[in-house]
């Protein structure tokens, strides 16, 4: 005999579930009192905010890969996991949703926090559930937890009912881990056509400018190796989205960087040029197309994504393949020739003119040359944070939140690890961070969790602070580049909108005092030649820290594609 | 140019409201939405014409809903000719679908 609150509990073992991150309310208490009897098993973190427990979830998701778990009650509490679940649906972030729902006879009555949720997030869940038959637990969770995680992953909604919870069930039927789930219209694809990869590999072969574009699904099937090895034996320079960050290492010889409406120049125009581009796991964002009818006009498209949804969706396709990009990398390895002495200098000349643009262009411009003032810099910031993580010994994740600050950490922070850079990108939820940290921090307690967030994305979310320390969270390091404005809203306002800063300056609380009132230790940097040692402090200090880094107010982020514009259309400076 | 695609998908409660949502979200104006039994236990028929000009992807976002089992565009044409397109029921629309 179990209740249903109970059998929830034993599914979430069951689905090797450790953490999760939550709110108790009304409707959800049933289940909050089963789970004091598992707390050896599973360990709830309480935050303060259930947009905080979805976030978290995320980043626990996004260091680990493993599904994240947030938990809320009915009505208000469900509608609060709103834009987590949104930002983890844009960014195909694996996550599992449970809600309390007011009790079955009470469902359309309008009863005390009673919203339809699952309603609501029909358009931003990849599947969602509502159950008010305990007998259906175990099959639901089961089902929620596939579709999370696999295919293209993403958020799944797990509604249930207070007497869905209260429920006792004589004898609960546990399906074997192994037994093959009844979805009959789910079938992730996961093996690209081999003709088709055969006739994408040749293009390639053939190409005398080829590129290659690395987006999350690389990160997302942990196939870095195998992009490294392709890129390697096909010479063929590569290019990260925001998500592919990580995806291929920075350092090497055939890394350009990042592309699009804050990319390089030389990616940009190499992206114009490029005869074949090569697109594995990514989804052609119109942040990284800019305007998508003059995206890349003389290349021959490449498109590896394993949502058929996706192939032509933004960028035509000439050759789409739907696969899992690591089983498509493979089989393209397999057909793959090793190149002559000819390919060999074809592809070294192409990647040689991509380096004589980087030259022609980066001195001239304003993000390399740090502006000749004593005023705190963000690239201050930056730089020194920078050099800590070339020369860190332990590992790190850097989490950033939504704005400046964020574009500035893509670009100017020399991204080596797979899964060490984790931001909200389609989404672009400011206040993602500071709980996306803790979350990340649960999943990875042995690394330091960098935090780079802006002023006003902090005041968003900043109450998971007493989470952090009530979790006795000790490795996550926050940094405000604050500069008291809305900063990326400010500075469209600067560049397209005459100055006219409607609602963008933003004061703020003093964040170390405000740190320290949450017994975190805080620290407030506004001198340049600080920044260093300040950034050595929080390394070494055994509890987490708040650094509040005064930078300069109106300093802007270089290049810039002003939004429906090409993107060799550039502002530098 | 109005289309008209046919799905099979689970009688689920939701699946008309998540398969309508792909539309609603693109502002797609339904012309005319049929909901059927088929001989398959559990699974249902789905008639809808609407006139959109990405049909395909709309095709393709149908079919990424997991109760969503089988999409088929049936015809394309004007309002008129496409008026008494739930008809349009052979050409394997009734295909077995293993649940």
């Amino acid at each position: 005999m179990m209740t249903g609150a109970q059998i929830m509990c034993e599914a979430l073992v069951r689905a090797r579930v450790r953490v999760m991150f939550g709110i108790p309310g009304g409707a959800i208490m049933p289940f909050y009192n089963a789970m004091f009897g598992y707390r050896d098993r599973l360990h709830h973190v309480l935050c303060r905010h259930e947009q905080g427990a979805g976030h978290a979830a995320e980043g626990y998701a996004r260091a680990s890969g493993q599904v994240g778990v947030c938990i809320a009650t009915s009505g208000p509490g469900a509608t609060n996991l709103v834009t987590p679940i949104a930002d983890a649906w844009m960014d195909s972030t694996p996550l599992v949703a449970i809600t309390g729902q007011v009790s079955s006879a009470l469902l359309g009555s309008d009863a005390f926090q009673e919203t339809d949720i699952t309603g609501i997030t029909i358009p931003i869940t990849k599947h969602s559930y509502l159950v008010s038959d305990p007998r259906d637990i175990p099959r639901v969770f089961r089902e929620a937890f596939h579709i999370a995680s696999t295919g293209r992953p993403g958020p799944v909604l797990v509604d249930i009912t207070k007497d869905a919870q209260q429920a006792r069930v004589e004898e609960v039927e546990w399906e074997d881990d192994s037994a093959p789930l009844t979805l009959p219209g789910y079938a992730p694809p996961y093996e690209g056509d081999r003709t088709v990869i055969r006739e994408a590999v040749r293009l390639l072969e053939h190409a005398h400018k080829p590129l290659i574009l690395a987006g999350n699904g690389v990160l997302q099937s942990a196939a870095t190796i195998e992009l490294r090895k392709f890129a390697e034996r096909a010479r063929i320079p590569v290019i990260t989205t925001l998500h592919g960050i990580g995806a291929f290492p920075e350092d090497h010889p055939l890394s350009l960087g990042m592309p699009g409406m804050h990319g390089w120049v030389h990616v940009n125009r190499a992206i114009q040029q490029c005869d074949v581009l090569f697109n594995i796991g990514g989804r052609f964002d119109d942040r990284v197309t800019g305007k998508a009818s003059t995206f890349a006009p003389k290349a021959t498209v490449i498109h590896v994504d394993i949502d058929p949804a996706e192939i032509g969706k933004n960028v035509r396709a000439d050759v789409g393949i739907v696969g899992d990009a690591k089983r498509v990398l493979c089989t393209m390895l397999d057909i793959l020739g090793t190149p002559d002495a000819e390919r060999c200098f074809t592809t070294q000349t192409w990647l040689d003119q991509i380096r004589e643009l980087q030259s022609t262009h980066q001195p001239h411009q304003a993000y390399v040359r740090r502006p000749n003032t004593r005023q705190l810099m963000p690239h201050d910031v930056y730089a020194a944070l920078n050099r800590l993580l070339t020369t860190s010994r332990g590992g790190y994740r850097v989490v950033t939140d939504v704005g400046q600050h964020q574009m500035w950490a893509a670009q100017l922070i020399d991204w080596r690890h797979p899964r060490s850079h984790i931001t909200s990108g389609g989404a672009g939820t400011m206040g993602f961070s500071v709980p996306a940290a803790l979350g990340a921090a649960m999943a990875c307690p042995d690394e330091t969790i960098w935090v780079i967030v802006g002023d006003g994305g902090f005041q968003m979310t900043n109450q998971e602070l007493a989470t952090i320390r009530q979790e006795n969270v000790r490795n996550i390091k926050i940094c405000i580049v604050n500069n008291g404005f809305l900063g990326m809203v400010r500075q469209w306002q600067e560049l397209f909108e005459d100055r006219v800063y409607s609602a963008t300056t933003l004061s703020g609380p003093c964040f170390r005092l405000l740190a320290e009132a949450y017994g975190l230790r805080g620290i407030t940097v506004e001198r340049t030649e600080d920044v260093e040692a300040a950034f050595e402090y929080a390394r070494d200090y055994d509890n987490s820290v708040v650094i509040d880094f005064r930078v300069e107010q109106e300093a802007n982020v270089f290049p810039i594609v002003p939004q429906g514009k090409s993107i060799g259309e550039m502002i530098t400076a | 140019m109005t289309h008209t695609l046919v799905a099979l998908v689970r009688d689920r409660p939701a699946v008309l409201n998540r398969a309508v949502s792909v539309l609603r979200r693109r502002g797609v104006v339904i012309e005319q939405l049929v909901l059927d039994r088929t001989e398959q236990p559990g699974v249902n028929r789905m008639t809808v014409s609407l006139d959109t000009k990405n049909v395909d992807q709309v095709v393709e976002q149908l079919r990424r809903l997991i109760d969503v089992l089988t999409v088929r565009k049936v015809a394309t044409g004007s309002a008129t000719e496409s008026n008494n397109a739930h008809h349009f029921q052979a050409d394997g629309a009734d295909e077995h679908v293993t649940d």
